[in-house]
This record gives structure tokens, C-alpha cells and sequence, in this order.
């Protein structure tokens, strides 16, 4: 099964984001700190990793850069989802080597195919 | 003789000070005060000098005019020595005022940096609560989509009745944190315009994409007439504008058309949306109090809203895009709101045109 890892230290949401990707064919990784969340990237290289921007301890943006300065992190498409974009975050999110970035809300009818659309691929 | 030029001279000063009386007269420092108290300037005292010299003049050579001069000759010095005191304590009170301003200014400066401060807080509030809003927003809505789509299982009708009212709930929440951060955000100056390069007629056709499920649905008409035209200003405010004003139609009419036109001026440097419906319409005396915040006009339809659409509509356009929004409307006949803007934001200048509905 097609994995993901989910980085995202609110458990309602997690368990929301679960929901949906586990109906969208996916096995999902959860990681509730970025660090937690970098380390589990980089060692099942899923096929996308959805990361919040706000969390604990390294952000989302610190997350994503050390993903990205792994070798085998390097590959694997990442998603940000803030729960709100300030002024600039967008060219930061991008900056970051994200692939894309959703607001919350995330609508769970869409989600999935608006990330598959985003990364260019759709589930094998 | 001299006693005659004595007390015409006296008299001119008499004169002046209107003391018609038999009071003695008053001493020279005294008149000069009086002087200065009327404001009179050198020129009232060169005409009382003026008086007693001619008067000097025409008893040339007596001992008493010489006299009457000499007098005359001390009051105007001792006088202009007033005028040159009081000169000088004006002065010295301007240069005092001066300071008392610099430190009003330095003081109004502190004043200023304390509000941009408490504006700075203020921001950061509202950001953070936002965030803090849209996190279990985002739980309320997402769960109840799920649920409501039958994920976890099938629901009888009156739970997914329920179920939709908790969704619609959850998502009027949102539009109101929504509005309510754009507000706080055109309020505060932190939007630069994103100037893009687009299509009229295209963002027309996305902005009716967007509500004419709502049109349809409702059993109203739809009309577009759109001119294609490249535009060069920020897209997603424009159309954001044009959703408000378009999504306002919809909930105010009940039955009959919402036309959308879009067209250049003659000049070319602008262009105007207008969107018109058959609707309630506004009464005159409401048309003022439109675009203030958190105006919600009595009507007879009870529509739900956050009571700053049109507010942050007028702020975005005139704030970000540059233009105006106009609305022509009466009670009972519909309304249309026109938004103009410049063809170019960074023109940022365009001619106005009388319109008419």
C-alpha cells in the first residue's frame, strides 16, 4: 500500500487527515513534531508527506529543509497545510521545497485529488 | 501760544484715547500702553505726532512750541521703546511656545509609535486567532463532511439534516474569521496589491462559475455580456469583489435576472463590472449606511451574512485596486453595483465618467 506520512501536532486533525487518505488508498504514518516527522520521511520515503506549518518544537518550514537535505528525503513530494497564510507565507512555503500547500479548512471530498493534481501523480 | 499748542496736542491725544474729560492727562508710558493695548501701531502715534508737529509748525519759533515738540518727540521715542519691548516679549513667547510644540511633537511622536505598536498586537491577535479558529474549524467541518458523505456509514434523513446544519454553521464561522482577517488586514495597510496579467471576460466567467449553482438553483436568469480586455491589477481581489457583490445579488432576489456586464470606459483607462438584479432593492436613505461595517439593513429577507461584505468590498477596491464601487438602487427595484477600477493598477489614476442606471 501507497504510504504517507502526516506531520501534524493537533489529534482531531490527524485523525481527520487519516480518515481521508486512508479512503483516498493510502497507509498513513503519523508524526505529531516535525522532527519525529523528518526522520519517518527520510526512512519510508512515502509517496508524498503532508506537513503542518505550525508545530512544536521545528516548524514546518525547518522540517522540510531537513527532509530536503537528505539524499533520500529528496524525492518525496511535500504538501504544507496551515491553518492560516500570513503575508509572505506562500513564497516561503515554496521556498521551503514544498510542492504545495493547502488552508485549512481542507475540504475531504477534494483533498486528495488536489494533492495528486499538485504532485503530478495519482495513487498506484 | 505755547499753552494753545500744549492742549492741542493734548487734545489729539484726548482725541485718541477718547478722554473728552477734564482728567489730567496721562503720562507718556501710559498712553504708549494704551496704544499697544488697542493694537494701534506706529502709524496712530505718527498721526498724533504729525498733528502736534503741524500745530508746532505753524507757531514757528516760539519757546512753548519748541516745548510742545520736545514733548511730542519724547512721547513717540518712549513709545516706540513700548512697541520695541513688547516686540521683544512677543518674540521671546513665540520662541517658548516653540519649545512647548517640539515637546507637544515629540510627545504626539511617542503617542504614535504606542498606537502603530498596539495596531502591531492587534494583528498579531487576530492572526494567531485565527489560526487558533481555523484549527477546530477545521475538525468541525471536515468531520461533518465525512460523515455526512456516508464515509463511516448511511444516516437516516433527519441526521443528515442535522449534520448540515452543524457543516453550514461551521462554514458561516469561517466566512465571518475570514472577513474579519481581511478587514484587519486592508485596515492596516498589509496588503500589496499581486499584480497579475488576465482577462476581463475570463474573470467574469470564473466569478459566475462560482455562484451559478446558487443562481440556478434559486430558478433566477443569468446575462453576461463581457468585453475581453487585459487587465494589470491584483486578480484575486478583483474577483473576490466581484464573488461579494455577485453572491450579495443572488441572496437578495428571489426571482427574475442577475446581469453581469464588464466595459471599458471610452477613455480606455478604465473598466466597470456592474451587476444588477431584480431583488429588494435598497431604500434611498439606506444607500449611505451600505458600505459601513456590520450594517445589516432591516429587509424583508432575512439573509445570513457577516455584515462586512460591502465594506470590505468598497475597502479592497478603493484601497487595493484603486477604484470606486457605486450602487444605484430604490426599494422594490432591484439594485446594481458598479465597481471601476484603472486598467492598469500601476497607473493608479483614471477618468471618472458620469453613469446612469
Amino acid at each position: 500500500m501507497n504510504k504517507v506520512v502526516v506531520i501534524e501536532d493537533d489529534k482531531d486533525n490527524l485523525l481527520l487527515i487519516t480518515y481521508i487518505l486512508k479512503r483516498g488508498g493510502y497507509e498513513v504514518i503519523p508524526a505529531e513534531t516535525g522532527e519525529e516527522g523528518a526522520d519517518l520521511v527520510v526512512r519510508e520515503t512515502p509517496s508524498f508527506a503532508i506537513v503542518d506549518i505550525s508545530l512544536p518544537g521545528i516548524n514546518g518550514f525547518e522540517t522540510a529543509e531537513r527532509i530536503k537535505a537528505d539524499e533520500r528525503g529528496k524525492g518525496v513530494p511535500l504538501i504544507a497545510i496551515t491553518a492560516h497564510a500570513m503575508a509572505g507565507d506562500r513564497e516561503r512555503i515554496m521556498a521551503s521545497g514544498f510542492s504545495g500547500y493547502f488552508e485549512k479548512p481542507i475540504d475531504p471530498l477534494t483533498i486528495v485529488a488536489e494533492i495528486h493534481k499538485t504532485i503530478g501523480s495519482t495513487p498506484r | 501760544m505755547g499753552e494753545k499748542l500744549a492742549e492741542e496736542y493734548e487734545s489729539a491725544l484726548r482725541r485718541y484715547l477718547r478722554q473728552e474729560g477734564e482728567e489730567p492727562l496721562f503720562t507718556v508710558s501710559e498712553i504708549a500702553k494704551k496704544l499697544i493695548k488697542d493694537h494701534a501701531g506706529p502709524d496712530v502715534l505718527m498721526d498724533i505726532h504729525a498733528n502736534a508737529l503741524s500745530a508746532v509748525i505753524r507757531d514757528e519759533g516760539t519757546a512753548e512750541a519748541a516745548t510742545v515738540m520736545a514733548s511730542a518727540n519724547t512721547l513717540l521715542l518712549h513709545a516706540m521703546m513700548v512697541f520695541a519691548m513688547t516686540y521683544h516679549s512677543l518674540f521671546s513667547q513665540v520662541k517658548s511656545d516653540k519649545k512647548k510644540l517640539e515637546q507637544a511633537y515629540a510627545e504626539l511622536e511617542k503617542a504614535h509609535a504606542r498606537l502603530r505598536d498596539l495596531d502591531r498586537l492587534k494583528l498579531i491577535f487576530i492572526a494567531s486567532m485565527s489560526h487558533e479558529l481555523r484549527t477546530p474549524l477545521n475538525s468541525i467541518i471536515g468531520f461533518s463532511s465525512i460523515l455526512l458523505d456516508e464515509w463511516t456509514g448511511g444516516l437516516s434523513p433527519e441526521q443528515k439534516a442535522n449534520l448540515g446544519i452543524v457543516l453550514r454553521a461551521g462554514r458561516h464561522l469561517l466566512s465571518i474569521v475570514n472577513d474579519v482577517i481581511d478587514v484587519s488586514k486592508v485596515e492596516s495597510g498589509m496588503i500589496e496589491p499581486m499584480i497579475e496579467e488576465f482577462d476581463l471576460n475570463d474573470l467574469i466567467d470564473e466569478a459566475v462559475l462560482f455562484v451559478s449553482k446558487d443562481i440556478l438553483g434559486k430558478g433566477l436568469e443569468i446575462k453576461v455580456e463581457a468585453m475581453r480586455k487585459a487587465l494589470h491589477t491584483d486578480r484575486r481581489r478583483l474577483l473576490q469583489s466581484v464573488l461579494n457583490l455577485l453572491s450579495n445579488a443572488v441572496k437578495f432576489t428571489e426571482k427574475g435576472v442577475i446581469s453581469i456586464s464588464a466595459y471599458g470606459s471610452s477613455e480606455g483607462d478604465s473598466v466597470s463590472i456592474s451587476i444588477t438584479d431584480t431583488g429588494v432593492g435598497i431604500r434611498a436613505e439606506d444607500i449611505p449606511r451600505l458600505f459601513e461595517p456590520f450594517c445589516r439593513l432591516d429587509s424583508s429577507v432575512k439573509a445570513p451574512g457577516t455584515g462586512l461584505g460591502l465594506y470590505l468590498t468598497r475597502k479592497i477596491v478603493t484601497e487595493i485596486l484603486g477604484g470606486e464601487v457605486d450602487c444605484q438602487s430604490g426599494f422594490g427595484q432591484g439594485s446594481r453595483f458598479t465597481i471601476t477600477i484603472p486598467v492598469d493598477i500601476r497607473a493608479r489614476s483614471f477618468t471618472m465618467k458620469g453613469r446612469s442606471l
